[in-house]
């Protein structure tokens, strides 16, 4: 037998190299299979702890249980960046935004808000296999955005600072001002002279309680049916941008929207709220039956009129004791110099904070109405009716006779015959028992369509129009509302004194400690020379 | 277990005894001190004790990538190199316990460098202050498994090789490979960059920084570190039939 270096064989060399390397790939192997086994474990039991005093990033346990039951696949899109809303506030002379303001004065705020919700999603993403999220700067990469707005079947600029959540087909949108508390978003005006206001960030934030309360929604598949009626020549009739905007700012809370016409569909009852967006034709008498039989039975609407145009809701409105005038409402105190007179209105003042559909919006942010009609409520004695004021001018309001065509539907104003009406009403919430008490019919009626006005539903930082149209379909439908009154308990800031903390650290860290391991490092080298 | 013991604490005072330990932990101490006196508290807003914990843990990591494998060069290499392993691995001790000992060696003057967070939050006590402690836990245990990982790294390069030099060398290539090779891979290749991200050490810090232990990332600190020493135990072993 042939021996070679250290007396061993060849054999046994090539047998013990064989061993180890053998002995290594099942370690690797091992090691792999723990780490695979830790990570399933993590789906089905909680293996991350918070530590931090206010549990910022525990997940709440009805969260996690929502996400660990989650059988299709989610996931969230955020693409942050500064959208139409943010430019407005930074205007050059020439109408252009100007990149610096936006860069120094707009950018902490998102990436704050970026920072805020990739640690929600982050957290859920350790959940659940079935949750997943993307979060794209639209700034600074915006072919990834709009690949990703593609992909969503949105334009980029729609897609912007908001989270979207697909499952499936369904999906629903959180807009990141809907997580913010007070946020004062300021503005840049370009003339000389004119006030700045830097933007102050929000007092409070709702991540994890929006998105979560948009996952839920979206995983048990509910979808509200909503109804809007077509084929009265309306101001949201189906191809107009109003309806467009409508659809897409209910879908995205989970409606499902469908144009009805009144004498065509059958079934009313099917739609758990029916909008009526201010019609420019009459009413005929098959349809207001259809819609009064509907109410009758605990229906739900959302009536807009506008002063030009004639309507017929008196049938609807009379066992509420509300009854739309004939008039066009101007109010010199709270007109808008931007708007083009006092009957254009629009105001931060028109809330009157008594329902849970406006207080929220109560001195908060201007509410664009345009011209308007006044809403007459009257004492109906009735058990079971309570009628709320939503919205109501000033006391300076004035308001101007308008004379309807009852056969063509259109108005024409009398301005010689204006008298002064002192806070009339906007908008009412009406609500009536039916059914002996068993059910509740609600309408919210509104004296103008301007609600629904696209530029600003869509400016939805610089107008409250979106928040205000989704809480009164909240209200309608009887979900959680978008624009909550409740404020939420937020994270403390820790502070220390920048410059009383860099004394001890420049003296005790910079100095003192090094100069310590330099001295230690002499002394051990003295030491060893010695011995 | 006794053995373990007296091995390691002698590893720990010759690691003390060198003025090479010394300097190294003046030179890190002094870095860290200094990025973190001009660097992170001018970036604090208004002295946001989070942010500074989050940076610290982050710049503390980093610079142990290059502290430890300097710091573990010399572990095994130099007593390959001086012809005492021979004498080590005839005495009555297993391989493993050598290993070992060296390891917990390194590893309790890494926490030198690393205890420095802790001790720049007791700072900011002492300056009016009232950090969060659980990020502060959190943060430590991370660097605390980060330092392990990259000890035994350190530990297996310089059991390769009988040069300081090059196993100092091959340390670093390693633990750099190993701390930033999940954040270089392009993002088209989408299936190894979520492989590699679970190992993602950097990250891990980051998470646990922000007050999060993460038992899966604990776990995958404790196993690479014990794969790591396990793979320095066979390539001793292999001396016997090289």
């Amino acid at each position: 037998m042939a021996l070679n270096r250290g007396g061993m064989t060849g054999g046994w060399r090539a047998g013990a190299f064989a061993h180890v390397v053998l002995a290594s790939v099942l370690a690797t192997a091992i090691t792999i299979g723990f780490l695979v086994l830790m990570r399933r474990i993590a789906w089905v039991t909680d293996l991350r702890f918070d530590l931090t005093a206010e549990g910022t990033y525990a997940v709440a346990p009805e969260d996690t249980h929502l996400l660990r039951g989650l059988e299709v696949p989610v996931h969230a899109t955020f693409i942050w960046g500064f959208d139409a809303d943010i430019q407005q506030r930074v205007l050059d002379a020439q109408g252009e935004p100007r990149s610096d303001l936006l860069w120094q004065h707009y950018r902490p705020v998102l990436e704050d808000a970026r920072r805020r919700v990739q640690r929600v999603l982050d957290e859920w993403s350790h959940v659940s296999p079935h949750f997943t999220y993307a979060i794209i700067d639209g700034e600074t990469e915006p072919r990834r955005a709009e690949a990703a707005a593609e992909a969503l079947a949105v334009t980029p600029e729609e897609a912007l600072n908001r989270v979207i959540l697909v499952q499936g087909s369904n999906r629903r949108e959180v807009p990141i001002r809907r997580m913010m508390r007070d946020m004062q978003w300021g503005s840049f005006p370009p003339w000389p002279g004119a006030q700045m206001a830097r933007p102050v960030g929000p007092g409070g934030w709702s991540v994890a309680a929006e998105l979560g309360s948009a996952v839920r929604t979206l995983n048990t598949g509910e979808r509200t049916r909503i109804g809007i009626v077509a084929g009265l020549n309306g101001f949201a009739e189906p191809g107009s941008e109003m309806h467009r905007i409508l659809v897409r700012t209910l879908e995205a809370e989970g409606c499902q929207c469908e144009s009805l016409e009144l004498g065509k569909t059958a079934d009313l009852s099917a739609f758990t709220a029916i909008i009526v967006a201010a019609p420019r034709m009459l009413l005929d008498r098959k349809s207001l039956e259809h819609l009064r039989a509907r109410e009758a039975n605990g229906g739900r609407f959302l009536l807009l009129a506008d002063p030009r145009f004639g309507e017929n809701y008196t049938g609807l409105l009379e066992p509420y004791g509300a009854v739309l005038q004939n008039v066009m409402i101007e109010d010199r105190t709270l007109a808008e110099p931007t708007r083009s007179g006092p009957a254009e209105l629009q105001s931060m003042r028109f809330c009157v904070g008594r329902h849970p559909i406006d207080a929220p919006l109560k001195d908060r942010v201007p509410l664009y109405l345009g011209l308007s009609r006044s809403v007459l409520l009257q004492n109906v004695h009735a058990h079971g009716v309570e009628q709320t004021a939503l919205l109501c001018a000033s006391q300076d309001a004035e308001s101007v006779p308008v004379r309807l065509d009852a056969t063509k539907g259109v108005a024409e104003p009398l301005p010689a015959e204006r008298k002064k009406t002192p806070a009339p009403i906007l908008a009412a919430a009406l609500s009536r028992k039916v059914h002996g008490g068993a059910a509740e019919s609600r309408i919210v009626l509104f004296g103008s369509a301007g609600l629904l006005a696209p530029d600003e539903m869509t400016l939805s930082a610089h107008f409250g129009n979106r928040d205000c149209l989704l809480n009164c379909m909240s209200w309608l439908t009887d979900r959680p509302f978008a624009a909550p009154t409740t404020a939420r308990a937020e994270a403390r800031v820790r502070l220390v004194s920048v410059a009383s903390y860099e004394k001890p650290v420049r003296w005790i860290g910079v100095i003192c400690l090094p100069l310590f391991a330099m001295a230690t490092a002499l002394a051990v080298w003295f030491a060893r020379r010695s011995m | 277990m006794n053995r373990l013991w007296t091995l390691a604490v002698r590893e720990w005072r010759a690691h003390v005894h060198a003025p090479g330990t010394w300097v190294l932990l003046g030179l890190a101490w002094f870095w860290l001190a200094a990025m973190y006196c001009w660097q992170v508290l001018p970036a604090s807003g208004h002295g946001d004790i989070q942010y500074m914990l989050w940076q610290g843990a982050l710049h503390i990591a980093n610079l142990q990538i290059l502290f430890i494998p300097l710091l573990t060069m010399r572990t095994i290499a130099e007593e390959r190199r001086s012809g005492t392993l021979e004498m080590l691995l005839t005495a009555p001790v297993r391989d493993h316990e050598i290993v070992l000992a060296k390891f917990l060696g390194a590893f309790g003057v890494a926490a030198l460098m690393w205890m420095l967070l802790p001790f720049l939050m007791l700072l900011a006590v002492m300056s009016g202050g009232d950090p969060d402690w659980g990020p502060v836990a959190s943060a430590t245990l991370a660097l605390a498994g980060t330092a392990g990982v990259l000890t035994a790294l350190g530990v297996l390069a310089s059991a390769l090789t009988h040069n300081q030099l090059l196993a100092g060398f091959l340390g670093l290539i390693l633990s750099f490979a190993f701390m930033y090779l999940p954040r270089l891979v392009p993002s088209d290749w989408q299936t190894l960059q979520e492989v590699l991200s679970s190992g993602d050490l950097l990250q891990q810090v980051e998470e646990s920084a922000r007050g999060i232990v993460d038992l899966t990332n604990v776990a995958f600190q404790i196993s690479m570190t014990l794969l790591f020493l396990f793979f320095a135990t066979r390539s001793l072993e292999s001396r016997k039939w090289l």
